[in-house]
């Protein structure tokens, strides 16, 4: 089929025209959340009931997750209002009050979008939960059904692949080099120059490896975009195949992302169906499957080189570069490697948005709402803790944000004004990373911290690395020292020497970039440290 | 490797390499010392240890060498206060989970690590030091594996996996230290392992090694190729097992003729050594590595030894050889070779010395042994049949330049007891040679062989054959000592021969000139002197008597030396020679054989000959080398491959006629194994000499 037969036939699956005229109730929360499947059922028998003209969607996770399951009610006329931690007994209410009568129930709900105003709900854009948010990788998540790829293909869907093969390989990678998209994965990589080096590399075999693997524990990016928005995902892929001349892809993703991977299996059937993934794509000679590879939840699956010896079988260890996956990768050839987001921002540049400039990041640590949002690169560190964070719980104190991932430096309570962008964060010395904002409060000891942080990234080096492995190894005994007061006095300035061989010295990224937390720490509060070796005790207890 | 030639500067020095070489490989092939542990050069290198790092010129920071490729112009520099402080601080961190003590360590002074240590001058850690209090894992065969010694350098896993293909060894982490090993930590033969060695060989600490009391006090290539090195005549043993693994059955027969001119009658009665010392049985069985011979002689239909034999020119000189059986046959073909004219004189009607006269039928056909005798006679060889030789004087005198006495050990003997010289008492090597040579023998239904080895077994199971119906076997030694080899033992048993082990014989009973048994008393030890005299003591009160009408003395043989053979003669009636020469008493006379060392096996008998050859060789004026390369010689294959279960294939028994099939005649009683069979058994093969191909390490002082 091509793209308008598609088109065609997506649109009548979803009713239309007649759905103009339906109510939709889109209702959003993860996969796991325990009572989805009740409200979801509720709202549907009471919509049958009471013989209402709607339509009930499961849409998937928005990232909000504290306020899930929400019910976003679009009502024909009417501005949509989401409603929130909807309950089956909220459900039976709101099809009573609002869409079988007309009363918004203002209690129930967060925010109005757009149109006129209704009594007693703020429209979302006096929200800064929403207002502050830029939503393109994660543009259809929690709004649309992720098993419905009729609902991703009316909304713009595979509109991007379609045009990508008309304009052929040289210029879509052309046009995506002057959007300046940088890999979303940690690096910041132009996607545009690692598009065309790989595909300036003769080779008979490439391949394309979507990264949707969370790396980070704390991080739920690309769990968020598998479950609630899998297409988007497989679209940027098929659009980077076309473009470096791969005809197979795997998709990589956590093995514990149990529903995540049934979703994304599905989607992937469903693209078959429609002729988009497989043999001649959109009646075009371009062929290219996708299979998903399941990969051990590890910080280190976060190295391309890594994920490529997981897709060959391989123990998933580092290797030094060059060679760049992009030259030389999965199986020797060639093979261009992305993480989900850039894939989602992909897709969303070719159906014709603009290049969006954000970063999908994830609150973690003394948070009041740990969400999963999209912010514009320009936003400060305290915007996003205060404004869409809602502050520590208890309202105490930030002592200090790790930011980037579990290898991130760590900012202090006055340094939050940072604008979050790949230049300000390389000039801080930091890592963009996974965008993980981890925030810390004064009741925390920092040396105790430091420590816990290196333990974690002692258990999560491969242990290939003189530096990586016994560097770690080393930096987490003395901490673990100073900690319980065994430090030595000669410690700060060994950890030092170790930290700048670490950054010279190891194979990968997780090596290099594991000194952050710990010198970042010891800038900030290098009296903390002082006091635990000379007074060998914590100065908070 | 490529051919173009690359410049570089190393440490103000010009050098040249081929380019597709690392850094640190040219520096290295220069003589160029750069400390190294992760890299091997058999191994692709990882730049995981930091100690090869060094300076370019124009590139920011420091590059581990191994992985950086050559290029020309490139100027390096190796070494530099900056360069030293980054080495010693990642062998600070190496050394921080390795045990302090190096002299307790049995790799101590032939330690990588430690080379590195004393190089780098790290004696004192500023690292925080800890004490891995793993346990030494003894319970794999053939390997120790000390996991406190492990630095994690990586190479065992690259061994495995990127060199040999088999792929078994990983990095784990055990609680917090990063080891090697297993998955799931499976003992080696539940992983795959194909026990070749080359972790232990790459390994550079003393994580890994060989248990020591399969190598301590060896000399190293003999202890890890145990077959080839015991073999008395050196057959190369892997080599042929390869070439059957690999179908070519011919290459393989040609193999063990580089040695030994008898690859058929091997494979049927050597008594093989090689198997007791086999590797593999520290993992389950040993090869059934006679088996394999014979099945390779039994296919050589190609006979490709022949096409590569090469016969020197005609050296004028003549040799005499006395006896034509293992040893005298072995020296004629490699002195033939030589160039020399060489005629072999037999005294019995049929060439083959005991390989006729003393090893039965169903042990060894008849065929076999024509065949190698004759490719023997038709490399040209001249043997003289029904000529008894009486003075080596004597050949000398017809002008023969040397001479080779091989008359092995023909003369039986009879334990001088009462009733020993009645009618019925018979010499066991007469027995033999009789029912050998096709003539009449006449024995009764109840039979007696005194005696416990091999002889003495032929004989009790040829009598079965005769259709003597009662046969036992009674001897000094006690089961365990019997010098009989183990499958003669068990099928002989099988066979219906009681075996009474551990008895004295005092007397043979007589009843009217015909014997009527045996009296024996039980041996309570037994034990030999120097001169090899057995030293008895008797059990109180066990006489009794074995009931026979029949005895035949298998007791032992010695040589039948001609009264003015004109040699001397050492104790026990052996023929003297000196060790290294192998000269006799007599210049231009060499012996070999039983003749030499007592009746012992073909193979020894073989690897005699072999030396009295290269000795009259060299007498002779020649260079005294005989060996000769008859299959083609080309590197292994270092990728063996991963198999499932590879370690509990068990070992291919010999299939034999059932016994009472069997002793209804002197036809063979071993079956012959089929292709597939061989093919299982070779692959059983641990392939222990692909270990010495790899390379060492030279430690730094040798740069």
């Amino acid at each position: 089929m091509n793209l308008e037969q598609i088109h065609a036939r997506a649109r009548r699956e979803c009713g239309y025209p007649d759905d103009k005229d339906r109510i939709k109730v889109r209702i959003a929360a993860s996969a796991d959340n325990p009572v989805l499947a009740n409200v979801v059922s509720r709202f549907q028998q009471e919509i049958d009931r009471q013989g209402i003209n709607a339509r009930v969607i499961a849409a998937g996770s928005r990232g909000l997750y504290d306020t899930e399951p929400s019910a976003l009610i679009e009502k024909p006329g009417r501005p949509a209002i989401l409603y929130h931690k909807i309950t089956p007994e909220i459900a039976a209410e709101l099809v009573n009050d609002y869409l079988l009568k007309d009363d918004a129930r203002s209690d129930l709900a967060l925010c109005s979008f757009g149109g006129e105003k209704i009594e007693g709900l703020q429209d979302s854009s006096e929200i800064p939960i929403f207002s502050l948010q830029n939503r393109a990788a994660l543009r259809n998540c929690g709004y649309i059904d992720p098993d419905n790829i009729n609902e991703y293909i009316v909304r713009g869907g595979y509109g991007g692949l379609s045009s990508v093969l008309q304009l052929g390989p040289e210029e879509a990678i052309k046009q995506l080099g002057k959007t300046g998209l940088r890999g979303r994965g940690g690096g910041g990589f132009p996607t545009a120059e690692k598009w065309r080096i790989c595909r300036d590399t003769e080779s008979g075999d490439k391949y394309t490896v979507g990264d949707a693997v969370d790396a980070d524990p704390h991080a739920r990016t690309a769990r968020l975009l598998v479950e609630s928005d899998p297409h988007s995902v497989i679209e940027g892929l098929l659009i980077g195949a076309y473009a470096v001349g791969a005809r197979r892809g795997f998709i990589c993703i956590n093995s514990d992302y149990g529903a995540a991977i049934k979703r994304l299996g599905e989607a992937l059937d469903r693209a078959r169906e429609y002729g988009l993934l497989g043999d001649n794509i959109l009646n075009t000679d371009f062929s290219c499957d996708i299979e998903i590879k399941e990969v051990e939840s590890a910080l280190v699956s976060g190295e391309e080189t890594a994920l490529i010896r997981s897709l060959e079988n391989k123990q998933a260890m580092p290797c030094l570069r060059p060679p760049y996956p992009a030259v030389s990768g999965y199986n020797g050839s060639p093979t261009l490697i992305n993480s989900a987001e850039t894939l989602a921002n992909v897709s969303s540049i070719f159906q014709g948005n603009a290049a969006a400039g954000t970063k999908v990041i994830t609150l973690a640590g003394d948070i009041v709402h740990p969400y999963t949002l999209e912010v514009p690169f320009g936003i400060t560190l305290r915007s996003i803790i205060t404004d869409i964070g809602g502050g520590t719980l208890d309202g105490k104190d930030i002592k200090a944000v790790q930011f980037g991932g579990p290898t991130g430096r760590l900012f202090a309570a006055d340094s939050l004004d940072i604008q979050i962008s790949y230049e300000s964060v390389l000039e801080a010395a930091g890592i963009m990373g996974s965008g993980t904002v981890r925030v810390f409060t004064i009741d925390t000891c920092s040396v105790e911290t430091a420590r816990d942080m290196m333990n974690y990234l002692q258990g999560q080096s491969c242990g290939k690395c003189v530096f990586g492995r016994e560097g770690i190894y080393q930096l987490a005994d003395i901490l673990s020292d100073i900690a319980g007061g065994k430090g030595r006095p000669e410690d700060l300035e060994m950890i030092a020497e170790i930290c700048e061989g670490m950054k010279s010295g190891s194979i990968c990224g997780l090596g290099r970039t594991a000194p952050n937390p710990v010198l970042s720490s010891i800038e900030l509060f290098r009296d903390d440290y002082e006091f635990h070796i000379k007074e060998k005790k914590c100065p908070k207890k | 490797m490529s051919e173009e030639i690359i410049k570089m500067n190393i440490d103000g020095r010009d050098i040249e390499t081929q380019a597709g070489k690392s850094v640190l490989e040219a520096a290295l092939d220069t003589g160029i010392y750069i400390p190294h542990l992760c890299h091997h050069p058999d191994l692709p290198a990882i730049g995981a240890c930091r100690l090869c790092i060094v300076e370019i010129e124009g590139v920011d920071g420091l590059q581990s060498s191994c992985v950086t490729p050559a290029e020309n112009g490139m100027t390096v520099i190796t070494k530099s206060d900056e360069i030293d402080r980054w080495r010693r601080l990642a062998m600070e961190l190496m050394l921080a989970g390795h045990p302090a003590d190096c002299g307790s360590c049995d790799k101590y002074l032939n330690c990588e690590l430690q080379s590195l240590k004393q190089y780098l001058g790290c004696e004192e850690l500023s690292a925080r030091r800890r004490s891995t209090l793993l346990p030494i894992n003894n319970a794999n065969p053939l390997f120790v594996h000390d996991p406190n010694k492990c630095v994690a350098c990586g190479r065992c896993v690259r061994a495995c996996g990127e060199l040999r293909g088999v792929g078994i060894l990983y990095y784990v982490k055990n609680d917090r230290e990063t080891l090697t090993g297993t998955a799931d930590d499976l003992p080696l033969a539940d992983a795959g392992c194909r026990f070749c060695g080359a972790c232990a060989e790459v390994c550079p600490t003393g994580a890994i090694q060989d248990k020591e009391e399969l190598v301590k006090g060896k000399n190293r290539r003999n202890a890890l190729i145990p077959c080839r090195y015991t073999c008395p005549a050196e057959i190369d043993v892997p080599r042929y097992i390869r070439f059957i693994r690999q179908k070519d059955y011919s290459a393989a027969a040609a193999v063990v003729r580089e040695k030994a001119p008898f690859p058929g009658v091997l494979g049927y009665v050597c008594d093989r050594p090689c198997e007791e010392v086999c590797r593999r049985v520290e993992v389950n069985e040993a090869i059934s590595i006679r088996e394999l011979k014979r099945f390779a002689a039994e296919h050589d239909k190609d006979r490709v030894w022949e096409e590569n034999s090469l016969k020197k020119a005609p050296t004028g000189k003549k040799v005499a050889i006395v006896g034509s059986g293992p040893s005298g046959l072995t020296a004629a073909y490699y002195l033939n070779n030589k160039g020399h004219a060489v005629t072999v004189f037999e005294s019995a009607p049929f060439a083959g010395g005991m390989m006729r006269s003393g090893i039965p039928e169903y042990r060894l056909p008849r065929d076999v042994l024509d065949s190698e005798i004759r490719d023997i006679i038709d490399r040209g060889v001249e043997i003289k049949t029904g000529t008894r030789v009486e003075s080596v004087d004597a050949l000398l005198g017809e002008g023969y330049d040397a001479v080779v006495a091989a008359i092995g050990t023909h003369r039986g003997q009879k334990l001088p007891i009462p009733g020993s010289d009645s009618p019925g008492v018979l010499i066991g090597i007469d027995f033999l040679k009789d029912i050998n040579l096709g003539n009449q023998v006449e024995i009764g239904g109840e039979i007696v062989v005194l005696g416990g080895g091999n002889v003495a077994f032929d004989c009790a199971r040829a009598a079965r054959r005769l259709g003597a119906a009662d046969v036992s076997l009674a001897c000094l030694e006690s089961r365990e000592e019997m010098p009989a080899t183990d499958d003669e033992i068990r099928q002989g048993e099988e066979e219906g021969i009681v075996v009474h082990p551990g008895r004295s014989f005092s007397r043979i009973i007589t009843e009217n000139g015909r014997i009527t048994g045996v009296e024996c008393s039980r041996v309570a030890s037994l034990s030999f002197n120097e001169d090899k005299n057995p030293c008895i003591e008797i059990e109180e009160n066990s006489g009794h008597v074995l009931e026979a009408d029949t005895v035949i003395f298998a007791i032992g043989q010695c040589p039948d030396i001609p009264p003015d053979f004109g040699l001397d003669i050492k104790s026990g009636n052996l023929l003297e020679i000196d060790s290294f020469s192998f000269g006799t008493s007599k210049e231009g006379v060499f012996a070999a054989g039983d003749a030499v060392n007592g009746t012992s096996s073909v193979i020894k008998a073989i690897a005699s000959g072999r030396k009295a050859a290269v000795a009259a060789d060299r007498y002779l004026e020649g260079n005294g080398i005989i060996d000769e390369k008859l299959a083609a010689v080309s590197e292994p294959e270092k990728c063996i491959g991963f198999k499932e279960g590879f370690a509990f294939v068990k070992r291919s028994e010999e299939a034999c006629v059932p016994p009472e099939e069997r002793v209804k005649s002197f036809d063979k009683v071993v079956r012959d194994i089929d292709d597939k069979t061989a093919d299982e058994e070779s692959e059983r093969c641990l392939q222990c000499d692909l270990r010495l191909k790899i390379q060492s390490v030279k430690f730094w002082g040798n740069y």
